[in-house]
């Protein structure tokens, strides 16, 4: 699996507006090039819409809009980085994708206190990687906290399926 | 959570826990069909051989459970073993043991699913002590009676003969596919398993001890020893322990084990598996199909119609194949219907009604997937009528109406459509009373009678109930608003139909299958949209002089109807191209209609749909996604509820009110001035 001998875990890098964040490679199904995305209306702001991916069709997240980053055109460099949380599968678009990483769990700090609340709850820590520090995603908070939430009892009782996701 | 499992073993037994529990399945079904059986034969002496099924069926489940360390499933199994014993020789079979019966299998249910779920499972305690109760009891009233029965004990088929099979399985074997399961349709293909004894071996591991009624003439193939099954060797005719012959007249089990080795169970993952493959063969399919048609200019005539005739020839076959998987998906909804018969008895105790339940159309087919979502809204359907429908005895009788309620299942295939539905003999719903309680929780503010749609949405709202009090059986008002929920979203629809003093009918219409279907590709703005060709009743091309604002909606006559219109543009914000002729696509049923005005019509193409089911795009007006030959996903329109967008217009700006505060979420669709931006 992705632990080794060391207590070392492999965790995938990938760089957004030039922060390196990690991703457990246990948490990666796959990662593929940016391909035809198909906006789906009504979605919340920071999902670009839908791909299949081999033979599924899956939602795209701009992790750049979802962390309030501005969005930049997808060039050959841009990935869509597939993970698999509690039964869910959904694409992350990164500027790129390129390391893999060991990094060791003791090498591994909590987020520090000064950060807002939303943003610590998907940040499962951080670590030093030679010069660069890396913030680790922790994959199954992150799609968590996109869910839009459930409908009020009152908007439930205008029926739910036909009204817009409150996000 | 396995307590006697322990260390590098009870990781051993996970992998079989899956076997575990399609095996409980399976014998819990059994146990719910004898004790059924065993109930409506109360007076008479209980069957032998059910009693020996029955037993059969505990025996494995307590040994099941005792190897996957579910100590709590094994004690109640024994226990209804127990009480299974004392019922044979009786001559007639008690109702308190019955009932200890009935309540142990619950239990075991309850026990089996903790350990799915994960959960602590029920303790067994309570329920041992209530079995030796009622036990003890039956023993001081007779003592003879029982006697004489065990020894009819030990039934066994004519033309079988009993032979001992041993498998052990292995993390190879399973790698190869090769588990209790296999094994078990293996040893069905001889004949009857009479009894399956999981041990756990001095030096690790587990053995499955299978005892087989074999019947004459057939004997286990030796290459069956390669996979971990052993047995003794085969001596024709004479060989092995041959049980007693007790009725020559009755070849008891022969059949049941020859219908049982034609089924093969698959795991539905596998299946939708294959689906997908045939629906990505479809997509590649339509490639070819459009490289096709763009050589013709490149070849020869004949050439040309070769292929062509080659392309037209595998969707031919295509299409064969995906009818066929889909076949394979298809289970009789008579299943369900009997898991009802077995809710019901609980109900009519609780309530203390008479109640018979009649099925029609058990026959009917409809997707697994189906199936399984609908057993908790049906459940729920047929406990409401119960509890709310049927009134008690006394009152029918007053009412000129026969003691006992009749609730009755039908199922119908319509077409593509399946129809379900639930009818009691009862009350009816007081409508009258169903306003004035909706107007006291604010759900309504009219002091209108309440038409049968906006009945339906007050029944269906969260939190409604008639009931001052909630019971056991139903009343605590979540409930319906779940039924529709599930219904609608395997793209279905409820409907309600009640005469007061006569009785209510409600109606489900679902998909016979939810995958592949034909559909016309429009286009709105610059997107690619699919809408299922069976809700499409015309497509017309937008007449702006047809079109009459009404209120505050943009309407169409059409056939000398008024028809609501919804731009498809402005709801999903994919604006117009400038110049391009307009289209409506007329959907709906006779009693709603609706109008899609979208950009330009495509044509037909048979697509895949792929649900959305993810949180982040499941939204309103979206029924699904599907993949187009040029590989670009497209959305699939949701009909139904873009239709109901129209008709709960009305209804809507009443609810509205419900909480001033509350903001207009619903604005999209029920402010039509938006829709012609």
């Amino acid at each position: 699996m992705g632990v080794n001998a060391s207590g070392a875990e492999s965790y995938v890098l990938c760089e957004l507006a030039g922060t390196t964040y990690a991703l457990r490679s246990d948490d990666i199904e796959q990662l593929e090039m940016v391909g035809q995305l198909t906006p789906v209306p009504n979605a919340p702001a920071f999902v670009d819409g839908v791909t299949s991916v081999r033979g599924r069709v899956i939602p795209a997240i701009s992790l750049r809009a979802r962390f309030g980053f501005e969005r930049q055109p997808h060039d050959l460099r841009s990935r869509l980085v597939i993970v698999r949380a509690e039964g869910r599968a959904v694409g992350l678009i990164v500027d790129n994708a390129r390391e893999f990483a060991a990094i060791p769990e003791a090498t591994i700090h909590p987020p520090p206190d000064g950060l807002s609340e939303l943003s610590s709850r998907y940040l499962r820590g951080m670590a030093q990687l030679g010069e660069r520090l890396v913030l680790i995603l922790d994959v199954a908070e992150l799609l968590r906290v996109t869910e839009a939430p459930s409908p009020s009892l009152a908007a439930a009782a205008l029926s739910a399926e036909i009204l817009p996701s409150i996000v | 959570m396995s307590a006697d499992g322990g260390g590098g073993g009870s990781q051993f037994f996970e992998e079989f826990i899956d076997d575990y529990f399609s095996e409980c399945d399976e014998h819990l079904a059994t146990v719910r069909r004898i004790l059924l059986a065993l109930e409506t034969a109360a007076g008479e002496p209980p069957d032998a051989t059910r009693l020996q099924e029955l037993s059969r069926a505990l025996h494995t489940l307590k040994g099941l459970s005792g190897m996957v360390g579910l100590s709590s499933a094994e004690e109640v199994a024994h226990a209804m073993e127990d009480a299974v014993r004392a019922l044979q020789g009786e001559t007639s079979a008690p109702a308190e043991l019955l009932e200890a019966l009935f309540s142990g299998e619950s239990l075991l249910e309850a026990c089996v699913t903790s350990r799915r779920d994960g959960t602590a499972p029920p303790s067994p305690g309570p329920y041992v002590d209530r079995v030796r109760d009622v036990l003890r009891l039956l023993e001081e009233e007779s003592t003879e009676a029982s006697m004489q029965a065990r020894e009819s004990v030990g039934l066994q088929a004519v033309g079988t003969s009993s032979h001992s099979f041993e498998f052990v399985p292995s993390a190879e074997l399973a790698a190869r596919g090769v588990g209790v399961e296999m094994i078990r349709q293996r040893l069905l293909s001889l004949g009857e398993i009479t009894s399956t004894i999981p041990r756990v071996r001095q030096t690790g591991g587990v053995v499955f001890e299978f005892t087989v009624s074999v019947r004459d003439g057939v004997a286990p193939i030796d290459a069956w020893r390669a996979d971990g099954l052993s047995w003794e060797p085969w001596l024709p005719e004479s060989a092995g322990p041959v049980g007693m012959v007790v009725h020559a007249s009755r070849p008891a089990s022969a059949p049941i084990a020859a219908t049982a080795s034609n089924v093969v169970r698959v795991d539905l993952a596998r299946l939708d598996d294959l689906m997908r493959m045939v629906g990505e063969l479809v997509v590649s399919r339509a490639r070819l199909g459009e490289s096709v048609t763009r050589a013709s200019g490149g070849m020869t005539p004949n050439a040309w119609e070769d292929l062509n005739e080659a392309n037209e020839t595998i969707e031919r076959q295509l299409r064969a194949i995906r009818e066929g998987v889909m076949r394979i998906r298809l289970v009789p909804i008579g299943e369900v219907f009997e898991r009802m018969r077995f809710a019901m008895r609980d109900i009519a105790r609780e309530t203390g009604k008479a109640i018979h339940l009649e099925f029609s159309g058990q026959d009917t087919e409809i997707d697994k997937l189906v199936v399984d979502r609908m057993l908790e809204p049906l459940l729920h359907l047929v406990r409401n009528s119960a509890s709310h429908g049927i009134e008690s005895r006394a009152d029918r009788i007053a009412a000129g109406k026969p003691g006992e309620g009749t609730i009755s299942l039908r199922a119908r295939a319509a077409g593509d459509r399946i129809v379900l539905e639930v009818e009691d003999d009862g009350a009816g719903i007081d409508v009258h009373r169903v306003g004035r309680r909706a107007r006291e929780m604010g759900l309504v503010t009219t002091a209108e009678a309440l038409a049968p749609d906006a009945l339906l949405d007050v029944i269906c709202s969260p939190g409604f109930s008639t009931r001052e009090t909630a019971d056991m059986a139903s009343g605590r008002g979540v409930g319906m608003t779940v039924v529709r929920t599930t219904i609608r979203s395997l793209g279905g629809e409820l409907f309600v139909d009640s005469v007061l003093g006569h009785g209510t009918r409600f109606t489900i219409e679902l998909p016979l299958t939810l995958m592949i279907t034909d559909a016309l590709i429009l286009e709105i703005g610059d997107q690619a949209m699919a809408i299922p060709q069976i809700v499409l009743r015309e497509i017309l091309p937008l007449d702006p002089a047809a079109v009459t604002r009404f209120e505050n909606n943009e309407v169409l006559t059409y056939r000398g109807r008024v028809v609501p219109l919804v731009n498809l543009g402005a709801l999903f914000n994919f604006p117009s191209r400038p110049g391009v002729a307009r289209h409506v696509l007329i959907v709906g049923s006779d009693l709603h209609l609706a109008g899609l005005v979208v950009d330009r019509v495509l044509g037909l193409r048979e697509i895949v749909v792929h649900p959305v089911a993810d949180p982040l795009i499941a939204v309103p007006g979206v029924a699904g996604a599907t993949e187009l030959a040029d590989g670009r996903v497209s959305l699939i329109l949701d009909a139904a509820a873009l239709v109901r967008g129209t008709r709960d217009r009305g209804a809507r700006a009443a609810l509205r009110t419900l909480q001033p505060g509350a903001p207009n979420v619903a604005g999209a669709l029920t402010t039509p001035e938006h829709l012609w931006a």
